[in-house]
């Protein structure tokens, strides 16, 4: 639990409060949040951010402190969420992105995580991978 | 997340004045996978009921996990002729996924603009021939720390026996019972105590003939609320 909190707060400092995407609530699907959400209203909270690309583009670059759970065939769903288990069950919310604006893997992590319920509230990140790269936390 | 697709294409369709110019035979597929494949393959017929060639000119699925293509493989380069009929193939690797899950394929056409005019939806139906429910037993802290039980449901046409069980968190006491062995089980769990936040993974190897179905899990978890606010 310690891990998990470390790794949040180490993820907040090192988030800059600036955010240069566009995305407002209309745009949003099911399940979706805007990163300024949660670099803004969501601050001071655990949140977990979950990366839903694959292990090698996890591996090259990921946001601070994100875990690593995908769909992947090479990978086990169940075995990346049981690694992952302190700090999604203590998240306050968990945050998916993945690589693509249009990428639906989010969505589906998103999904799968709710349907453990082991997570209280997880949303797919709007715009994905390129909204964090604008907001410089790639 | 049905009616947000059915939205999504009658909205689409209304905005963009697209009509389709193939004319398919289903536009949503729900196909139910068998327990020991690793992928599915959907088919989705087509036919050019128009007057003109039409040149398929993008197909994009929105999941690494689901590949789509033009069967035959030369409709994406001559056109699909009037008359002329084929298939948008979708392949679904399963990996991780379970239960139902939708997919969808997107095709552009050469008088699309930006936006597509062709959209396929497929449903997969992975089976759980071991289903334990629910996923996570929970507790919050300081709760009274009393028996509470994860249900364990066999839906396969043959039995299942659990070869083997354990838990990561000796905080958590549990006890498995058959209530009819090879296809129900309930697993009592009890935590010592609730006194502080704590989770455990219980993990069921089984004897399921299919090796990816084997492994099942249940999350235990001691926590101050949902959230899992301190």
């Amino acid at each position: 639990m310690a891990l998990a909190v470390a790794a949040a707060t180490v993820t907040y400092l090192t988030v800059p409060l600036t955010v240069d995407v566009i995305c407002t609530e209309a745009d949003l699907g099911e399940d979706e949040v805007c990163l300024q959400t949660v670099l803004e209203e969501w601050k001071g909270e655990n949140v977990v951010w979950v990366d839903a690309r694959g292990r090698e583009q996890f591996t090259k670059q990921a946001v601070p402190g994100a875990v690593l759970i995908n769909m992947d065939p090479q990978e086990n769903f169940d075995e990346l969420v049981a690694e992952a288990v302190e700090q999604l069950a203590m998240a306050d919310r968990v945050v998916v992105y993945c690589g693509a604006s249009s990428c639906k893997a989010s969505k589906q992590i998103v999904a799968s995580l709710k349907e453990t319920g082991l997570v209280a509230e997880a949303f797919a990140l709007y715009g994905g991978v390129k909204a964090l790269k604008r907001a410089e936390l790639f | 997340m049905k009616s947000f697709l059915l939205c999504f294409l009658l909205l689409s369709g209304g905005l963009f004045g697209a009509v389709p110019e193939l004319t398919f035979t289903n536009q949503k597929q729900t196909v139910k996978a068998a327990p020991d494949v690793s992928e599915v393959t959907i088919d989705f017929e087509f036919e050019n009921r128009t007057s003109e060639t039409i040149f398929i000119t993008k197909m994009d699925a929105p999941c690494s996990c689901l590949s789509a293509k033009l069967v035959p493989a030369a409709l994406l380069k001559d056109g699909i002729a009037p008359g002329e009929k084929g298939l948008v193939r979708g392949v679904f690797k399963l990996g991780g996924f379970k239960g139902t899950v939708n997919k969808a394929i997107v095709l552009w056409t050469d008088r699309d603009g930006k936006d597509p005019s062709i959209f396929l939806e497929a449903e997969v139906e992975i089976p759980v021939l071991f289903d334990v429910q629910p996923k996570t037993l929970e507790w919050k802290i300081d709760e009274k720390p009393t028996t509470k039980n994860l249900e364990i449901t066999v839906r396969h046409s043959e039995p299942i026996e659990i070869l083997n069980h354990k838990i990561t968190n000796e905080n958590f006491a549990y006890q498995i019972r058959e209530v009819k062995p090879g296809w129900r089980y309930t697993v009592e769990v009890t935590p010592q105590s609730t006194s502080s936040a704590g989770i455990g993974v219980m993990t069921f190897e089984t004897d399921c003939a299919i090796a990816k179905q084997r492994r099942q899990q249940a999350f235990i978890v001691v926590r101050n609320s949902k959230l899992g606010v301190q």
